[in-house]
């Protein structure tokens, strides 16, 4: 049995990798770092924990309230909340009809820099105003209702769509474009042939987001009466204490969102990847669940 | 998948191929012609259902034929008659209507563009014939018929309920007044059965789903414009005004905050500071409560399939419901205008964002370590710690300060819906009509956005 004397010389010789410095430290530091701001803002909040105690209790019964809904009103909410799919649309499509030709302008490997300068604080500048805060300042020149709702979501679309598509532009490879050059084509040619072709799906995939996103938006600018099924949940929630209506309008708009990022989604997936060899049922459920072998498309932006 | 294409050609039956005659613009010409012409005198002597039959058979049998879908005369006249033949058989059965339009008569005026859809049906596979079997013929009929049927059902019954027939809005329902179907309502009618019969037929015929893709935008994008009323003359009467409103909104009013007369003055920063608060509380509470969500919602780390379908579809709910309708739930719940109800709405935001970006993270990490922990003996929750975490840490910390700039953006405006912070303010202002003030607030917001932008790339870059 001479075995086991092998194992302690063995460890012996092994020479442990050195503790990494200041780790101890710095777990203390980034504890400290999160918890003092967090009691920072629940003090500034006035949250106290007999608040954070009784908040389930509220929420339970504001969920009790809304339990079982009240189909009543079905056809009427149906109607708003195609409203907003429509204001979600035409909002898409002023964005994407406007950012297109702006992307061109704002990427820095076909515009010149005196050009995307200008354009880029352009784009950055109106995508930094929030849609609900670009509906309130339109609702005095266009009225209330969705024209007004339809516009705010349009021009943050610009915003957003056109520096994503112009990240998409920049990203394309140089080739095609200085190919075409070379054989004499002008800057209009360079474009179409040189640049669309590279970029159009992955941009056409960005709309489809954006669509999605701006359902969402839609949905609560009628919050502010820019027309659309936000003005329903929040009425029947805030001034009429109507909790079975208001559950059965945020279930209908709960089911039509996720039908569309369903449908949406399993479209850009194959606009940027192509045909998904998965059996059909497995397409639908990993559809459904959101989960495909394909590379995410999402990225997550308000 | 691009088989059935080749397919379709004699060429697969050992025969040489004939090339394909050259399209004779004159040919195409006369029954373009002929439609408009009919279009005319039949819109002149007042039968609309004829006219625009005639309209879009026509339409229909120039494209076929354009597009060397059919070329046999037979076919096409075929198609020109289908048009009028049903859209008389939909215009008799509407007009014959004695109440608002509903489910069965929807249904029952359906019929006749279910005649148009297995007409067209049958012209655009009939060509196609010697690839294809009869029964495929067939079939492809009937699809497209069913298409169009459902197109037109869908179309009535949107239209109904949604008003773009014209007599069926809104007071009149109830006053019992039925008009007649004005020509908009045959205007935007056939533009939805049209586009979405015929692209389904389209695309049956050559598997194209960017041509369908394609009419459906414009039909939604007609639908749309139609149903919102929104008009570019509408929009550039509107610019107009900016003159007298600009006198409202500038200058801007600094000085309200401090100068306001009550006890409780709001001043303009106090409500920002209650902002960050919320959205420190949102970001930091909501990433903590994301990460046993994001383990269970991936497979290599989930316990169980239970577990899984469980924490993803909770997931894929909570993503579902906007930031600002959370805002709304949870200020019902706790109280309208209370800040604890915003960070309650930033806590589920962040969580959202942040279980579905460090699942799918967690979705492609090395299985190796795993495995070795498994082998090893440690449990499942160990295997998460020490062989799964590791792996994602450093996504984790990027993702949590990128939720952290979204919870900022995205607490401006949770007051709005009564969940304290600036967007409280902006609203009850609104709410006073003191636009100077509102101009004010928000060029503060525009500063903050602007400012969070830049501090935020700075530090990414800082980061990485």
């Amino acid at each position: 049995m001479t075995v086991p004397d092998l194992v302690p010389d063995a460890t012996h010789d092994i020479e442990r990798p050195p503790e990494p410095k200041f780790t101890k430290w710095l777990r203390w530091i980034v504890l400290i770092a999160l918890v003092l701001p967090l009691m920072w803002s629940a003090a500034g909040l006035e949250i106290s924990p007999s608040r954070i105690w009784k908040a389930p209790g509220q929420i339970l019964t504001l969920l009790g309230g809304m339990f079982p809904p009240d189909w009543t009103g079905t056809p009427k909410t149906l109607e708003l909340i195609l409203e907003s799919l429509y204001v979600a649309w035409i909002g898409t499509i002023i964005g994407a009809t406007l950012s297109f030709p702006l992307a061109f302008l704002a990427a820095t490997n076909v515009a010149p820099r005196w050009i995307t300068l200008p354009v880029r604080s352009f784009l950055s500048a109106i995508r930094a105003f929030p849609e609900l805060v670009l509906a309130i300042m339109f609702i005095p020149a266009f009225g209330l209702g969705p024209f007004a709702g339809t516009l705010a979501i349009g021009l943050h679309s610009i915003g957003t769509l056109g520096k994503l598509s112009s990240e998409v532009i920049e990203g394309v490879d140089d080739g095609p474009i200085e190919a075409i050059k070379a054989s004499g084509g002008t800057f209009f040619q360079q474009m179409r042939f040189g640049v669309v072709p590279q970029a159009l799906p992955t941009i056409v995939a960005y709309w489809l987001y954006r669509f999605e996103i701006n359902i969402r938006a839609s949905a609560v600018l009628g919050v502010i009466g820019a027309g659309g099924v936000g003005a329903e949940i929040v009425g029947r929630l805030r001034f009429r204490g109507d909790w079975p209506k208001a559950g059965a309008v945020l279930i209908l708009t709960v089911l039509t969102v996720l039908l569309i990022d369903t449908a949406s989604s399993s479209i850009r997936r194959r606009i940027i990847t192509g045909h998904s060899s998965a059996s059909r049922p497995a397409k639908w459920m990993s559809a459904l669940l959101g989960a495909g072998k394909p590379p995410s498309t999402d990225l997550i932006e308000t | 998948m691009t088989a059935p294409q080749d397919s379709l050609t004699p060429a697969a039956m050992g025969t040489i191929q004939r090339p394909e005659p050259p399209i004779q613009v004159s040919k195409l010409a006369v029954p373009l012609v002929a439609a408009i012409a009919g279009f005319a005198v039949a819109g002149l002597s007042g039968s609309q259902p004829v006219a625009w039959g005639l309209l879009i058979g026509a339409a229909t049998a120039a494209f076929l034929y354009w597009q060397n879908l059919a070329r046999s005369p037979a076919l096409l006249v075929a198609t020109v008659v289908a048009g009028i033949a049903s859209l008389s058989i939909f215009d008799a059965i509407l007009e014959s209507r004695t109440t608002v339009i509903e489910w069965t008569l929807s249904a029952r005026a359906s019929l006749g563009w279910v005649l148009f859809g297995l007409v067209v049906g049958f012209a655009f596979s009939w060509a196609s014939r010697p690839a294809l079997p009869i029964q495929g013929v067939i079939a492809r009929s009937i699809a497209t018929s069913v298409a169009f049927g459902l197109a037109s059902f869908l179309a009535l019954q949107a239209g109904s309920s949604i008003g773009y027939i014209p007599a069926l809005r809104g007071r009149e329902i109830d006053a019992g007044a039925i008009q007649d179907l004005g020509t908009a309502f045959y205007v935007q009618g056939s533009a939805i059965i049209g586009g979405i019969g015929l692209s389904a037929a389209i695309a049956l015929r050559v598997r194209n789903g960017a041509l369908f893709a394609g009419a459906a935008s414009l039909t939604m994008t007609l639908v749309a414009v139609n149903q919102i009323d929104f008009s570019i003359r509408e929009l550039l009467r509107s610019f107009t005004r900016i003159g007298e409103l600009a006198d409202q909104f500038w200058p801007p009013d600094w000085a309200w905050p401090k100068t306001i007369g009550q006890p409780e003055a709001v001043h303009i920063f106090e409500p920002f500071v209650e902002t960050l608060q919320i959205a420190v509380i949102g970001a930091t509470i909501g990433c903590i409560l994301a990460v046993p969500i994001a383990f269970s919602a991936s497979r290599p780390t989930a316990p169980n399939y239970a577990t899984y379908w469980f924490a993803k579809s909770f997931m894929n709910v909570v993503r579902t419901i906007p930031d600002l309708f959370w805002g709304i739930l949870f200020a019902t719940a706790v109280g309208f205008g209370s800040p604890f109800a915003g960070a309650l709405a930033m806590v589920m935001f962040s969580l959202s964002i942040m279980a579905k970006l460090l699942s799918e993270t967690v979705d492609s990490i090395d299985l190796g370590p795993l495995e070795a922990a498994k082998s090893s003996g440690s449990r499942h929750w160990q295997m998460v710690q020490y062989s799964a975490y590791p792996q994602v840490a450093p996504n984790y910390i990027a993702y949590a300060l990128y939720i952290f700039e979204l919870n900022i953006r995205a607490s401006v405006v949770i007051g709005i819906v009564g969940a304290g912070g600036i967007g409280r303010l902006l609203d009850e202002r609104r709410n006073f009509f003191q636009w100077d003030q509102v101009m004010a607030i928000v060029m503060v917001i525009f500063a903050a956005v602007i400012l969070i932008e830049v501090f935020s790339i700075w530090i990414r870059k800082k980061i990485v």
